[in-house]
C-alpha cells in the first residue's frame, strides 16, 4: 500500500520520516526515483552509510540535500565542499556539522554565496568572520550582520548605517550591541523598529520605548516580548485598546492576575490569546474551557500547559476545530488519542495519525482509514515500524 | 524573438499571437544603465506602469538605495519614467496612497496572469504528491526577498506554528543565517520552479507573511494547485485573492496558529475560485485588453481582445 489513492506516492514521506528503519528506506526504490532519494537525504536519522552513498549521487539536488543534512558525517561533507555546484558548497558552508578546516577553506571561495554562508555560520572562526565583514559583496557583509555569534568588531566592520538592509539585519541580531539597538529604536522605518522589538535579547529599556511607539505593530510586538517591563504589561492589560490587550494576553510573562482578567475580556481575540498562553493559570483555563466562542476553546485545546482533565473534557467538544487542536497537542496522552482515532472528522484522525504519542495499536487501526489525509499523515508522522512497513508494502 | 537581455523593469505587452500591441510596461524605477533602453521603447510605445516592486512608484531607500529623500516617498512620482506612464495597473487596496493622482488606474497585477494549467501540470507530472507538510513558505536569500517575504515575521510565526505541531517546509533559506532549528521545520534550498510547485502541492497551506510584496505570483499559483493560503493582512498586493473560499488573513505571530487551524477546518475551493473569478492567464489577458481599449487613442485598439505582459514579442500587428 505505497499509495493512499491513485497518484499519491507515499515513498518520499516514508523516506523522510526519521522513524523509518534504514532497511525499509533501502526497500523504497531509491535507485528509481530522485524524489525518494532526495527525501531520504533530508532524513535526520539517515544512516551514515546511506548519506555517504547519496553524497556522490548523480542528481545535484540529492547531493545538495545531503550537504544540508546536519547529520551528514564529516568525510562526505568535506568531499561535498569541493563540489562544482556552488549551491552545494553553500549548504556545506552553512552546515552546523562542517569541520573547522572546511569552513576555513570555504571562507575564501570565489562564489559570493558560499562566502556569505560561511559568514552566517555561527561556527565561523572569529578572524575569518572579521575578514568577511569587509568583503566587497554586500550579501556577505549582510550575512555577518545576521550571525548570532558575531563579535562586536565584526558587526561594527560590516555595518553601514546608510544601508536599509544593514540596519534591518543588525536590528534583529541578538548579538547586536545595546548602543546600536538604542540608535535603531529611533529609526524612521517601521520594519527596523519592529525588528528590534522582535529581537530575542532586546533589553527592557528598549522595549519600554518601543511599547510606546507611534506605530501599533511595533507597540504590540514590544508588549508581546517576554522582557517587556511588567508595569507596562499590567497597564496595557487595562487599556481600552483591543490590539494592546491581545498582545499582553499572549505574553508568557503576563502576571496571573492580568491573565485571569484577560480570560474574561469582552473581545474573543483577547480571550483566544489568553487561552493559548503557556502561562495561563488553571482557574483561567477552567473559565476559558466553557467559553461560548469555539475559537477560544480551540486555542485552549492546543495549549500544552493546560491540565489533562480539561483537555479530556474538550475532546468531547461538538466543534471539530476544538478536537482537531487536541490531535496536535503534544501533551495529549495515548488513551485520549486512541479515543480520537475514532472521530468522525478526517482532519482529527489525520492529526492522530501523525501524533508521536499515539500507541502502535492506534496507528494500526488508522491503517484502514478511508481518508487519504489520514494515510498520508501516518507515512510522514508515525513512529511505529510495523505501521511504516505496512505503508511501504 | 527572445529579448532576454532587456532590463527587468521594461516588458512588452503582446497579443494572443505574441505580437507587439504598441504598449509596454514599466515595473520599477530605472537604474542609470537602463534608461537608454527605456527611452527607445517609450519613443514608439505607450507605457503602462505595473506595480511589481514593493511600494513603487513611491520611493523607499530599501528599494532605491541612497535615495536620501525617503521621508518624501512621493518624490518617486517625479521620476521621468513614472511621468511617462499613461495609466497604472496596480495591486493596492489604497491606490491613492501609492499612485500619482491623474493617470487612469486598473486593478491588475502580473500575478493575475497565472497559467493555472501549466502550474497544475508542473506539480503533478509524476502523479499527485502525498501531503507531507502543513505549510510551505518561500523566501529566497536575497535582500529583496528578506524584505518582501518578511522573514522577521515569517520566522516568528513559523516557530509558533511548529511548536503547535504543524510541519513546515521553508524553501530558499538553506544556507542562510538564523534558520529556526525545530524538528517540525524542513529547510530546503531554492528549488526549480516545477519542484517548488510540487512541494507546494505536497503542502496543505501556503504561508505568506509577506508585507511589502506587490502581489506575489506564488499566491495565485498555490490557488491553482488547490492549496489555500494564509496571508499577512498587511500584504501590499494579492489581498484580492484571499476570500473564505481560498484562505485566510492573519495579523501577527499571536494569531497565526489559530488562523492556520481554522483554515485547515474550513471548506475551501481555491482552484475553482481562481478560475471562476477570472484570475487565470486567458481571462486576465482579456481584462487587460479591455482596460487598454478603454484608454482609447488608436483605432486599431478596437480589435485588441487579448493583452499579456511578455519577455519577448513578435513584430507589430
Amino acid at each position: 500500500m505505497s499509495t493512499a489513492e491513485a497518484g499519491a506516492d507515499l515513498r518520499p514521506s516514508l523516506a523522510a520520516n526519521p522513524y523509518t528503519p534504514a532497511e525499509l528506506i533501502e526497500r523504497l526504490g531509491l535507485a528509481g526515483s530522485a524524489e525518494v532519494r532526495a527525501a531520504a537525504a533530508t532524513n535526520p536519522s539517515a544512516a551514515p552509510g546511506l548519506l555517504t552513498e547519496l553524497a556522490v549521487d548523480a542528481d545535484d539536488a540529492v547531493r545538495r540535500y545531503v550537504a544540508g543534512n546536519a547529520s551528514c558525517p564529516p568525510q562526505p561533507l568535506a568531499k561535498l565542499a569541493d563540489d562544482e555546484i556552488a549551491q552545494i558548497r553553500v549548504e556545506v558552508a552553512a552546515s552546523p556539522a562542517a569541520p573547522a578546516g572546511v569552513i576555513e577553506k570555504l571562507a575564501s571561495d570565489a562564489d559570493k554565496s558560499v562566502r556569505a554562508a560561511v559568514a552566517g555560520n555561527p561556527r565561523c572562526p572569529r578572524p575569518r568572520l572579521l575578514e568577511l565583514a569587509t568583503d566587497p559583496e554586500a550579501r556577505v557583509r549582510h550575512c555577518v550582520l545576521q550571525n548570532a555569534e558575531a563579535a562586536p568588531d565584526a558587526l561594527a566592520s560590516a555595518y553601514d548605517p546608510d544601508d536599509f538592509m544593514s540596519r534591518l539585519f543588525l536590528a534583529r541580531n541578538p548579538a547586536a550591541a545595546v548602543v546600536s539597538l538604542e540608535v535603531l529604536v529611533n529609526d524612521p522605518d517601521i520594519p527596523i523598529r519592529l525588528a528590534v522589538a522582535r529581537n530575542r535579547l532586546a533589553s527592557p529599556v528598549l522595549l519600554r520605548r518601543l511599547a510606546r511607539d507611534a506605530d501599533e505593530t511595533v507597540q504590540t510586538a514590544a508588549l508581546r516580548h517576554p522582557s517587556c517591563p511588567r508595569p507596562l504589561v499590567i497597564h496595557a492589560a487595562s487599556l481600552n485598546d483591543q490590539a494592546l490587550r491581545r498582545a499582553v494576553a499572549g505574553n508568557p510573562m503576563c502576571p496571573p492576575a492580568e491573565l485571569y482578567q484577560l480570560a474574561a475580556d469582552s473581545a474573543a481575540a483577547v480571550r483566544r490569546a489568553a487561552a493559548g498562553n503557556p502561562s495561563v493559570p488553571g482557574t483561567a483555563a477552567s473559565l476559558l474551557a466553557g467559553d461560548a466562542n469555539a475559537g477560544v476553546r480551540a486555542a485552549l485545546a492546543g495549549n500544552p500547559s493546560v491540565p489533562s482533565p480539561l483537555i479530556a473534557a474538550l475532546a468531547s467538544d461538538d466543534e471539530t476545530r476544538v478536537r482537531h487542536r487536541i490531535a496536535f497537542n503534544g501533551t495529549a496522552g495515548p488513551a485520549l488519542l486512541a479515543q480520537l482515532a475514532y472521530d468522525g472528522e478526517p482532519n482529527v484522525r489525520a492529526g492522530i495519525a501523525r501524533h508521536r504519542a499515539a500507541a502502535a495499536a492506534t496507528h494500526r487501526h488508522l491503517l484502514a482509514d478511508p481518508a487519504a489525509s489520514v494515510i498520508e499523515s501516518l507515512a510522514f508522522g508515525s513512529r511505529h515500524e510495523d505501521v511504516l512497513a505496512a505503508l511501504a508494502g | 524573438m527572445p529579448e532576454d537581455s532587456n532590463p527587468w523593469p521594461v516588458r512588452w505587452i503582446v497579443d494572443a499571437r505574441w505580437r507587439d500591441t504598441g504598449f509596454a510596461m514599466l515595473r520599477r524605477a530605472l537604474k542609470d544603465d537602463e534608461r537608454d533602453f527605456f527611452e527607445k521603447v517609450a519613443a514608439d510605445h505607450r507605457i503602462i506602469g505595473f506595480t511589481h516592486f514593493g511600494p513603487f512608484p513611491l520611493n523607499h531607500d530599501a528599494y532605491i538605495p541612497r535615495v536620501k529623500n525617503s521621508s518624501n516617498p512621493k518624490a518617486g512620482w517625479t521620476r521621468p519614467e513614472v511621468k511617462a506612464c499613461e495609466a497604472w495597473a496596480h495591486c493596492f487596496r489604497d491606490p491613492g496612497r501609492y499612485l500619482p493622482p491623474d493617470p487612469p488606474r486598473m486593478l491588475i497585477s502580473g500575478s493575475d496572469f497565472t497559467d493555472e494549467n501549466a502550474t497544475w501540470k508542473a506539480a503533478h507530472a509524476d502523479g499527485r504528491p502525498a501531503k507531507r507538510w502543513d505549510l510551505v513558505y518561500s523566501c529566497l536569500p536575497t535582500w529583496l526577498n528578506e524584505l518582501q517575504k518578511n522573514w522577521d515575521l515569517g520566522k516568528a510565526c513559523v516557530l509558533k506554528l511548529a511548536d503547535a505541531g504543524a510541519r513546515i517546509v521553508i524553501a530558499g533559506r538553506a544556507g542562510v543565517p538564523g534558520l529556526p532549528r525545530h524538528p517540525n521545520i524542513d529547510c530546503v534550498p531554492k528549488l526549480p520552479w516545477s519542484v517548488f510547485m510540487r512541494v507546494t502541492a505536497a503542502s496543505r497551506v501556503a504561508f505568506l507573511p509577506n508585507w511589502w510584496d506587490a502581489s506575489p505570483c506564488v499566491l495565485p499559483q498555490s490557488l491553482a494547485l488547490d492549496v489555500p493560503v494564509l496571508v499577512n493582512r498587511q500584504i501590499l498586493g494579492g489581498w484580492k485573492y484571499v476570500t473564505p473560499q481560498t484562505g485566510a488573513f492573519f495579523d501577527d505571530e499571536s494569531d497565526v496558529v489559530d488562523a492556520f487551524f481554522a483554515l485547515l477546518d474550513a471548506a475551501v475551493h481555491p482552484r475553482d475560485w481562481l478560475v471562476e473569478n477570472g484570475y487565470t492567464q486567458d481571462a486576465s489577458a482579456r481584462r487587460l485588453a479591455a482596460e487598454l481599449r478603454a484608454l482609447g487613442g488608436s483605432a486599431w485598439l478596437d480589435d485588441l481582445d487579448y493583452a499579456i505582459p511578455a519577455d519577448f514579442r513578435r513584430p507589430s500587428a
